[in-house]
């Protein structure tokens, strides 16, 4: 485990209280006593970060704690989501009595802090273990979650890095839209996932937030199947469906000819949707064909069989999709079963974990529809 | 001239001292805060007039900027030699790890506290303004620049006094502890300290650690000045280490033993000492004494010593750069007991810190003495095996002792 202790007075005992504190085997804790020596060391990925408030003697004398040489660091670290400790824990750790100065720093991004205790308005025994133990907790509990959130921003950064190298996603203002919304859509997932909710949230409103998360990165696959589409299949300004749907690598998902309607996909005998070519009459097609509006589903099918490098990849991939789509029509806040509404609670005792493992599932399918090249 | 040597601007400005006063007496002070500024001239001038005043902070070198300064051996050396006994110029040094004033035998040498030289930076220039004459007693006593004379003569005065009293003092004293210093009446006890100059700035802890942990006493004696500078009233200090200092005697009953009355201390840094439970002020005689020991004494106990020395209110030293560094070190200090790590392991703590009366009076205040209960050590052990991931989680100790052998 790596460890980064940004403080001035890491090298008077910081360093080695913290290493005994938590002497985990493998651990390396690092040292930064200053602002240009933590902007160096911010480049490598740590696993947490202690990070004190003032850093220079300059900052006694500053009362805006967004001045503060730690708040500066804070914000090298947070102001993009792909900097490298973006989705690293940071505990502050901190002399100030001043709690509304923890409170500019929580704001930004700190996920815990630390008090070292000032003998001026030093806390009881009790309180002191206190603060001891929310230490510990805190380590604990940063320790998982770290694992998880950087789980999740190397996926969205495979993703971000995919986006920005392909060239289906540059210039064209509309496609660089597409991609615009795709990248903000990953922040949006990541700071759902891990936005811990408060005891009210999470007791009164039922906050829950690994669902959403599932929502926001499910609605990605909008943003991709159009990105892999041509935009001429919508005519403007009201984006009206033209009747031919189109890929960028000229393959066709509805073609239109003079009264029949060709499209490259039906279901099988199962139920599956297969890349199987059906030529369908006008008059008794359904009317989805003819106004475009499709479900993201048969349209991801869509793309994967206009898409595919052979049959084996086209099954493997929607094998994949279709357990995460099962997943999808299972979960109550897109639309619910109706066994759901009359059996079932809003929120089981097991979903988080279960919202969370579809999560990283979406993303990793993310990846591999983005690696589909023309 | 005065040459105020002192690298800390912000130390002079929070003495007092800031950019208008010392404008106010340029004619007679002149501040300097880095090597660069002495220039050869300056330096001349500075070294080489006899009716100079050189007053230099102990940490000057320390600065970074005057570390590195090219000439700061030449200045180094010069200095060195105002401390020789030949030298005839007026030279102070003051830090803020210094807690009691000395003035050299030749009165042109002395070396005092930070604030002490603040305090009566003014007076010591309104003498010269009135007189054209230096005179450190000033700045090292204020506007009383003969209170070390009148208290010399009223100690004197008690002690012939105590030296006459007919009383025979009862053998009973030998369960008590007496410290003393070289101008006292001559050992009460089997069990006593003579406290030396050398030792009452930095060595009262050693001698405290020596004296009071190997035998519980029913009392300890403690005369009330002692060291360079009587009015220093470096007794107060001394009883107040002692309740600061972890040994079996810190809750003994403590007797002070004046030669004067409370007004010449009750501005001491460390008068609210007598204000404390089991500390007692006597006078300096032998019927004083024996009273002392008749008498019942209540010791304070040890659950009652933290509130008893929240009542002292200490300032922190001045040789700590601010208050952050005050949290700091008694963060890990703090950390470090709750956690169960011995403070020895943090060989970058700076153990110097232990010593000092001002970090053991903030550890005594705060019951840190106390060892760690039985249930927190316990969570301690399962906490750290928690974090290794690995070995069987401690939930309970077995006696081998108490089971029964085949």
């Amino acid at each position: 485990m790596r460890i980064l202790l940004i403080d001035d007075n890491s090298n008077k005992g910081w360093k080695q209280i913290l290493e005994r504190v938590f002497p985990i085997p493998d651990l390396k804790v690092d040292v930064a006593i200053n602002l240009l020596e933590a902007e160096t060391k911010i480049e490598d990925i740590y696993d947490l970060i202690f990070l004190d408030v003032r850093l220079d003697e300059q900052d006694h004398d500053i009362a805006n704690p967004t001045e503060f040489t730690g708040y500066r660091i804070l914000e090298k670290i947070r102001n993009e989501f792909l900097n490298p400790n973006f989705a690293t824990p940071i505990i502050l750790i901190t002399a100030t009595n001043k709690i509304w100065n923890v409170d500019v720093f929580r704001n930004y991004g700190v996920d815990g802090y630390y008090i070292k205790e000032h003998p001026d308005y030093i806390f009881d025994k009790k309180t002191s273990k206190q603060n001891y133990d929310n230490l510990k907790r805190k380590f604990i509990e940063l320790r998982e979650v770290g694992q998880k959130r950087k789980e999740v921003r190397k996926l969205s950064k495979d993703i971000i890095e995919k986006i920005l190298n392909h060239s289906y996603f540059k210039g064209n203002n509309k496609y660089e839209n597409v991609k615009n919304r795709i990248i903000d859509k990953l922040k949006l997932g990541y700071d759902n996932l891990f936005n811990e909710p408060n005891k009210l949230e999470k007791e009164v409103l039922k906050t829950n937030n690994e669902a959403i998360a599932f929502i926001i990165y499910w609605s990605i696959l909008e943003e991709i199947v159009k990105g892999y589409s041509s935009y001429l299949n919508w005519e403007l300004p009201d984006y009206t469906f033209s009747g031919n749907w189109k890929f960028r690598n000229n393959e066709y998902f509805i073609e239109k000819g003079n009264d029949k309607i060709f499209v490259n996909l039906s279901k099988d005998i199962n139920g599956n949707w297969r890349p199987k070519s059906v030529e369908l009459n006008i008059e008794n097609i359904d009317i989805k064909y003819l106004n475009g509006k499709i479900n993201l589903s048969e349209q991801v099918y869509s793309l994967l069989t206009a898409y595919k490098k052979d049959n084996e990849q086209f099954k493997e991939l929607s094998r994949e999709f279709s357990i995460i789509n099962t997943f999808r029509n299972k979960i109550d806040f897109i639309h619910s079963k109706i066994r759901n509404i009359y059996e079932r609670s809003l929120i089981g005792k097991n979903d988080s974990a279960e919202q969370y493992d579809f999560c990283i599932k979406q993303l990793k399918f993310i990846n591999k529809i983005l690696s589909l090249s023309s | 001239m005065i040459y105020l040597i002192d690298d800390n601007k912000k130390r002079q400005q929070d003495s007092g001292w800031k950019d208008d006063k010392l404008q106010y007496y340029k004619d007679f002070i002149y501040p300097i805060y880095r090597l660069s500024e002495l220039t050869d001239n300056l330096r001349n001038e500075l070294f080489k007039s006899e009716n100079n005043v050189i007053l230099f902070h102990e940490s000057f070198f320390e600065n970074i900027e005057n570390r590195q300064d090219k000439d700061v051996n030449d200045i180094r050396n010069r200095l060195d030699k105002l401390t020789s006994a030949s030298s005839n110029k007026y030279y102070v040094i003051f830090s803020g790890s210094n807690s009691e004033r000395k003035l050299n035998d030749n009165n042109k040498s002395a070396s005092i506290p930070v604030h002490i030289l603040y305090n009566n930076l003014e007076v010591f220039i309104q003498h010269y303004q009135n007189t054209k004459e230096y005179d450190l007693k000033y700045l090292l006593f204020g506007t009383n620049p003969d209170i070390e004379l009148l208290l010399l003569e009223e100690l004197n005065k008690s002690k012939r006094l105590f030296i006459e009293e007919s009383l025979n003092l009862s053998s009973e004293l030998n369960n008590y502890f007496f410290f003393r210093s070289r101008l006292d009446v001559n050992p009460l006890s089997v069990n006593h300290a003579t406290i030396f100059n050398k030792d009452s700035q930095f060595g009262l802890n050693k001698i405290i650690l020596e004296s009071l942990s190997k035998k519980r006493y029913k009392g300890i004696f403690v005369p009330l000045s002692f060291g360079s500078s009587l009015s220093d009233f470096n007794g107060l200090r001394l009883a107040t280490e002692v309740r600061c200092t972890n040994t079996i005697n810190q809750c003994t009953t403590i007797f002070i033993y004046s030669f004067v009355g409370i007004e010449y201390f009750f501005q001491n840094e460390y008068f609210n000492i007598l204000k404390t439970k089991g500390i007692k002020l006597v006078d300096y005689s032998k019927n004083a004494f024996q009273n002392a020991i008749n008498h019942k004494t209540i010791n304070v106990e040890h659950k009652e010593l933290h509130k008893e020395l929240n009542k002292l209110e200490l300032a922190p030293p001045k040789n700590y750069l601010d208050n952050h560094s005050i949290a700091n070190e008694f963060g890990i200090y703090q950390l470090a007991y709750n956690a169960g790590i011995d403070i020895n392991e943090i060989t970058d703590f700076d153990k110097d810190k232990l010593d000092s009366l001002y970090f053991k009076w903030l550890v005594a205040k705060n019951g840190l003495y106390e060892e760690l209960p039985e249930d927190a050590q316990l969570e301690n052990n399962v906490f750290r095996n928690e974090i290794r991931l690995k070995g069987p989680t401690i939930v309970g100790k077995i006696d081998l002792t108490k089971v029964p052998k085949k």
